[in-house]
């Protein structure tokens, strides 16, 4: 009887053990497919007027749904949209992966050349980017660095959207809102 | 002994019969118990037979002790149902710390968390980050942005 008991506890824990490192492979392999390096980020900008058109354009409705909430312009126009891609290669220290990309656009009805500039950074296996946006007037330079409209650095994961605006600063001056869209490719 | 004389008079020297034929249902009865009875017997009988040819020939094959089915389960069965209760444990164990990771990187729902609370925004000036209705979205107001020359 001892030696029967005996010999069901090890074959009990040889199934077991069996089971669990079955178990276990599988966990790694799931964890491993979310700790993927970034490869690429492919970053959207829409730049919005805020006040002044009443109408609704459906290409930014879900944002502009949002904004009606917070804020009390009259309307919001959709001045231009944008994409480019930025690809991640490692730091020198390969903690980080690191990027850069930007995109000279000209706004409806205006003739005012803008730029938009991305610094993204990833840290490995970490499945987020810190994207610093910068929207720069392409005329006006100080010191050769062109002026920053609008400039912050945020942390965002796959797919969200942050609406980077800024207040006015004269009266004559458009209330400008640069929504950025966020799109991870893993490795 | 003879405790016959304690019966009643009418129940004895055969009277049960007449007693039968006074009441069907209860004759009724009466044969329907004494044939469920005989049926028992021939079955009892039979298995008796059946297991005095068999154990000559079990007898005469074994040399240890008889199996019991018993024990042949509990060998068989034993480990499996184990392995089993170890497995889930181990499982179990698992799905909870997964769970626990869980809700701490992304409280349960109804509601998504907002992604404001890892946005960790960095800028020039004072800003204000405000939630929306859609947790994938966030505003960055910045409130003094750097002035022209």
């Amino acid at each position: 009887m001892y030696e029967m008991v005996k010999r069901s506890i090890r074959c009990a824990l040889m199934v077991a053990f069996a089971l669990g490192v079955l178990a276990q492979v599988t966990n790694a392999q799931e964890s491993n497919r979310t700790g993927e390096d970034i490869q690429n980020v492919l970053l959207t900008f829409h730049l919005i007027q805020a006040d002044g058109f009443t109408g609704d354009d459906p290409e930014i409705s879900d944002v502009v749904n949002e904004l009606r909430r917070l804020f009390n312009f009259e309307g919001y126009r959709l001045l231009s949209t944008s994409a480019f891609n930025v690809g991640l290669v490692p730091s020198s220290s390969g903690a980080y992966l690191r990027g850069d990309g930007s995109q000279r656009i000209v706004p409806s009805n205006s003739e005012v050349p803008l730029t938009i500039m991305a610094e993204v950074s990833s840290q490995r296996s970490t499945g987020v980017v810190r994207t610093t946006a910068t929207l720069t007037d392409a005329r006006l330079h100080s010191s050769n660095e062109p002026l920053p409209l609008l400039e912050a650095s945020v942390t965002m994961r796959d797919g969200q959207r942050v609406m980077l605006g800024t207040a006015r600063r004269s009266a004559g001056e458009p209330v400008l809102i640069l929504v950025v869209t966020t799109r991870i490719d893993l490795e | 002994m003879d405790h016959r004389d304690d019966w009643p008079d009418r129940l004895l020297e055969g009277d049960l019969d007449s007693g039968g034929e006074k009441d069907p249902a209860a004759r009724q009865s009466a044969e329907r118990i004494a044939r469920d009875a005989r049926n028992m017997n021939a079955v009892l009988s039979a298995m008796a037979d059946r297991l005095s040819e068999r154990l000559p020939a079990i007898a005469d094959r074994q040399t240890g002790p008889l199996p019991r089915r018993g024990a042949w389960s509990w060998r068989t069965a034993g480990p499996l149902v184990a392995a089993a209760a170890i497995a889930v444990l181990i499982l179990a164990r698992n799905e909870h710390i997964e769970k626990g990771q869980e809700t701490v990187a992304f409280p349960a729902p109804p509601t998504a968390p907002s992604m404001v609370s890892e946005m960790n925004v960095e800028a020039d000036g004072p800003f204000v980050v405000f939630p929306t209705s859609d947790p994938d979205i966030a505003v960055v107001w910045l409130l003094n942005p750097k002035e022209s020359d």
